[in-house]
């Protein structure tokens, strides 16, 4: 294995480790949501796919540009999102499947919209402070010399 | 209706206008675009207000509860980060003490909403989103942190003190996190909290299965298109004559007398 695939497998354990280790804290101290999050998560992944692939297609019109403007791949992504779309609708109707605390589809809907956006207000905080932090500690240490005759 | 034009139109406008507002290169549309954002985000942060009726409206009201410290945390940080040895723009040591007051003060607010009374509350009951919100960033990070140091300590060069101090801040963020699943805070207890971790794990891998599936969906797409595009034409092979007149050419510029 070479230097570079083994260090960046050590920052990926670096980041899942923490969180990892939380999860078996909350398993430890024992609470059956199993039903709850695994709701959660399917609505999460729908919204997420719908969310980003609409996202996406915006994208494309960039990419066309590029491209002398071609149709084709405006129009396959708009599918992808109409059908993300779809098959959104189409879960969160199939009756307690997917429905959260909410009544209805509509509802769910717009929940999972709005828990989307506060969940990346939430990731981008995070990235402030990790980032930031990093850059604090690397511009808070005295200028290092890089020759000695400096 | 009263919720699509207070609190879903301010919304979209928010979003829209802040991701035309970075990446339009005209002047006057970016000039547009940060004023329809700033309308969208005020009107947002009125939505508790406007349409109290909406189940929504709980998300301006976070958003209004959580703007203050967050914008201290990010002012300080940046305070900080600039009054150290930058070699342009450097910030003044004056700077450096604001900005630990505000990465200080930001740090407790936030603290306060779990550990003291300042939970957002909306309609006697703790806001759902919050629930949602400090979980997430809690758990975000401290995996981001220790990603840092780690990312310091192995591609850095004697980044040792820095990683250090990252692995300060998610040890300080891993502890919040176990406290707040053992301890019961003023208005969030540990069982409540515990249930919040767990859907916000589902949501953050949920959340990124679903993004990485559309990226791959994108990536396909254009992997057909470019597929289906019929082959570039390529040129002929130089001719005889070409193939002189070119290595003549070559000639005389590397020829010359040997020093």
């Amino acid at each position: 294995m070479s230097d570079v695939s083994k260090t960046w497998k050590i920052v990926i354990m670096a980041i899942s480790a923490p969180p990892l280790l939380l999860m078996i804290i909350a398993v430890i101290l024992g609470d059956d949501i199993t039903s709850q999050a695994f709701k959660r998560f399917a609505n999460a992944l729908i919204t997420g796919y719908t969310f980003s692939a609409g996202l996406l297609f915006i994208n494309m019109f960039f990419y066309a540009d590029s491209r002398h403007r071609p149709l084709a791949p405006l129009f396959g992504m708009m599918l992808a999102t109409i059908f993300g779309s779809m098959i959104t609708l189409w879960l969160l109707s199939q009756g307690d499947l997917l429905l959260e605390e909410n009544g209805s589809v509509r509802a769910q809907a717009l929940s999972n919209i709005v828990r989307i956006l506060v969940s990346l207000v939430a990731l981008i905080m995070s990235v402030a402070v990790a980032v930031g932090g990093t850059f604090v500690a690397i511009t808070s240490r005295p200028k290092r010399k890089l020759f000695e005759e400096e | 209706m009263q919720a699509a034009f207070w609190f879903w139109f301010p919304a979209i406008a928010l979003v829209v206008g802040t991701g035309t507002a970075l990446s339009s290169k005209s002047d006057l549309i970016k000039k547009l675009s940060k004023i329809i954002a700033v309308i969208g985000f005020v009107m947002v942060l009125f939505s508790p207000v406007t349409v109290p009726e909406s189940p929504s409206s709980a998300a301006g009201h976070l958003l209004g509860s959580i703007v203050g410290p967050c914008a201290l945390l990010v002012t300080g940080i940046y305070l900080l980060a600039f009054s150290g040895n930058v070699e342009v723009g450097k910030l003044s040591s004056t700077d450096r003490k604001i900005g630990s007051v505000c990465t200080f003060l930001g740090l407790v607010w936030l603290e306060g909403m779990h550990w003291w009374t300042w939970t957002p509350m909306l309609n006697g009951e703790v806001n759902p989103y919050w629930l949602v919100f400090w979980p997430t960033f809690l758990l975000l990070s401290t995996g981001l942190s220790s990603g840092a140091a780690f990312s310091l300590r192995y591609l850095g060069d004697s980044r040792e003190q820095e990683s250090n101090f990252m692995l300060v801040i998610s040890s300080l963020t891993f502890t919040l996190t176990a406290l707040g699943m053992i301890l019961d805070g003023p208005n969030i207890s540990a069982e409540i909290f515990r249930d919040s971790f767990w859907l916000a794990v589902s949501d953050i891998f949920g959340l990124g299965l679903g993004v990485g599936l559309s990226i791959l969906v994108f990536a396909f797409v254009i992997w057909v298109y470019e597929s289906s595009l019929p082959p570039t034409k390529s040129l002929d092979a130089p001719s005889q004559q070409e193939l002189v007149q070119a290595s003549s050419i070559v000639a005389k510029h590397i020829g010359g007398e040997q020093e």
